[in-house]
């Protein structure tokens, strides 16, 4: 039984650490080579088109739940808006080249699952981001969450009164406050530095959250889940607390999904491909390292709301009829 | 002098310990257990990148100590090091099963259309009788499972581990497999109901090769309260065997 804990857990480390470092990486190039000028020439003045282009991101952004995380605080403390970094953390995860063609594959004869499914990935995380902005006020990201409480990036000339300024305002140290402490260090090693410190901050995050899933799958019976039931409602029930409990990576969860077709309703087939990637065990633990808990757990709740009327909507349509 | 900066030191360590559990996973091939083999590039990658990662931090280890207390979590991030080093790793077991579910009665979803004439002639073509292996398993047995009726009387020669779940005959067992789509934690158990009135002889998690014809039975699925309609094979030879090198087959 412990046997089969261990491999669950290490092969979720294993699976999902390369996509940690790739995430971090991309952060730390974001953090050293973007401006906050940039982000806010980039963003459109229209919050539609602005959630419209978050959400299609993913498309030319093939990266998945694992790594989206540092890079989406990154952007977020770039000044991107809250409503269009939800969305785009939401969305990238399920509307990307690898998880679409995937899920391509494993519903290979419903192929309208592939278009439902991005469809429904986008509509909903552009209103769970519009919803969650509108909900929540002020501060989302933690004061000291991105990478302070360890900074190795001061040169050894800074100063450490200075060190404090920076927690008060909120702002990460390393960040453009003190860029010209930087200057004499190779852009490579800043790169090289702030990708360290991504890696722990999200690292030891992801284990725990690796090691609450895979003891979950590990020890309930994944039929006294099951037991729930099948009727329309209770079903999507179910599902979401496959997906939630799961972390399985959004490129393989199609996979997960097909063994299910037949014996649940289609709207709960869609439910488990869409809120799996949104959230999940792993990806709560690792939002509450970096956002206020408050906000967390609204976003939670949006996400299961939104995901919950997609898959009735997709359960009483005709659509069901499709696939 | 330069003091020594504790929590760079053992970051230090940290990172150098990734390093070489990494490679010692993909040296000694023992990643086959966990994930699949698409994925070792990533691993490869990742093993590069704590490489770097470990060499840039080597170079702080005397940096400017900021007296910070030792930080929870560097322990965090080194329990699956821990784990990975204090238990030898294996493949899962039958418990994993009862846990996970067998369902027979899905079975047949896994089968892709594209795939279903061009496998089967492939499979078939050499003596008429179904040859399973690695690489043809996943395929061949959902077309066997969908397309039932058409292949019975069929000869077909397979091997995997036995399961014996509960609620089939006392001269049934299943013999099983498990597929992996990426990593262990997607693992799938399918496999072919046998039948066989020397069972009870037969220990579960035995693996076996089994030699018989293809016909079909009764299942139900207490789970979902279902039944249905699923291939059975009927022993006519069954032998034990050494559990393969890769007991996961990479879907």
């Amino acid at each position: 039984m412990l046997n089969n804990f261990y491999t669950i857990f290490l092969s979720i480390i294993l699976e999902g650490l390369p996509f940690i470092i790739l995430g971090s990486f991309i952060a730390s190039l974001i953090q050293v080579f973007v401006t906050e000028e940039t982000v806010a020439k980039l963003i459109p003045k229209n919050k539609f088109l602005g959630l419209v282009m978050s959400a299609s991101i993913g498309f030319v952004f093939p990266v998945c739940e694992c790594a989206i995380v540092p890079i989406v605080r990154r952007l977020i403390k770039k000044g991107m808006p809250l409503n269009m970094a939800i969305t785009f953390m939401l969305s990238v995860p399920i509307v990307n080249p690898v998880v679409l063609l995937s899920t391509y594959y494993a519903f290979s004869g419903h192929t309208n699952m592939v278009f439902l499914r991005a469809a429904c990935g986008m509509a909903g995380a552009m209103i769970i981001g519009y919803l969650v902005s509108i909900l929540h006020e002020g501060e989302v990201l933690k004061d000291s969450s991105v990478g302070e409480g360890h900074c190795h990036c001061h040169g050894h000339s800074h100063q450490h009164h200075d060190h404090h300024d920076h927690h008060e305002s909120g702002h990460c140290s390393c960040g453009h406050d003190h860029n010209h402490n930087h200057e004499r260090k190779g852009v490579i090693l800043k790169v090289i530095e702030h990708t360290s410190i991504e890696v722990y901050d999200v690292g030891k995050l992801y284990v725990i959250g690796a090691l609450i899933s895979s003891a979950m799958q590990s020890f309930i019976p994944k039929a006294h889940i099951i037991a729930i039931g099948e009727g329309n409602l209770s079903s999507i029930l179910v599902m979401f607390a496959l997906a939630f409990v799961l972390s399985i990576c959004s490129e393989t969860d199609a996979f997960i999904a097909r063994t299910f077709v037949g014996q649940f309703t289609t709207g709960s087939i869609l439910g488990f491909l869409i809120l799996g990637p949104m959230i999940d065990i792993k990806n709560t633990i690792m939002l509450c390292g970096s956002f206020k808990l408050s906000f967390v757990i609204k976003l939670i709740f949006v996400i299961f709301a939104i995901c919950f009327i997609a898959a009735v909507m997709v359960n009483a349509l005709p659509l069901a009829a499709l696939i | 002098m330069k003091k020594l900066n504790i929590n760079n030191l053992i970051w230090f360590i940290v990172l150098l310990c990734y390093t070489l559990f990494f490679a010692s996973l993909l040296y000694t091939g023992r990643i086959n257990l966990f994930i699949h083999p698409k994925m070792h590039k990533y691993t490869m990658v990742a093993l590069i990148a704590f490489i770097i990662l470990s060499g840039f931090q080597f170079t702080r280890i005397f940096h400017e100590d900021d007296a910070a207390e030792i930080k929870l979590g560097y322990l965090i991030l080194i329990l699956p090091i821990a784990i990975g080093i204090a238990y030898k790793p294996k493949a899962l077991n039958g418990r994993w099963v009862e846990v996970r579910g067998l369902n027979l009665l899905q079975v047949e979803n896994i089968c892709q259309d594209h795939k279903e004439k061009s496998s089967m002639q492939e499979v078939v073509a050499r003596d008429n009788i179904i040859l399973l292996n690695d690489k043809n398993y996943v395929d061949t047995l959902s077309v066997i499972y969908k397309s039932k009726e058409n292949y019975k009387g069929k000869k077909i020669i397979f091997e995997g581990f036995v399961y014996k779940q509960h609620n089939i005959g006392k001269n049934q067992f299943i013999t099983a497999r498990t597929v992996v789509n990426c990593c262990a934690a997607d693992a799938q158990v399918i496999g072919f109901i046998c039948k066989y009135d020397g069972s009870n002889g037969i220990q579960e998690d035995q693996w076996v090769r089994v030699t018989g014809t293809i016909d079909t039975t009764k299942y139900i699925d207490e789970n979902y309260n279902k039944e249905g309609i699923i291939p059975q094979i009927l022993v006519e030879h069954i032998e034990e065997i050494k559990e393969p090198e890769n007991k996961n087959i990479y879907h």
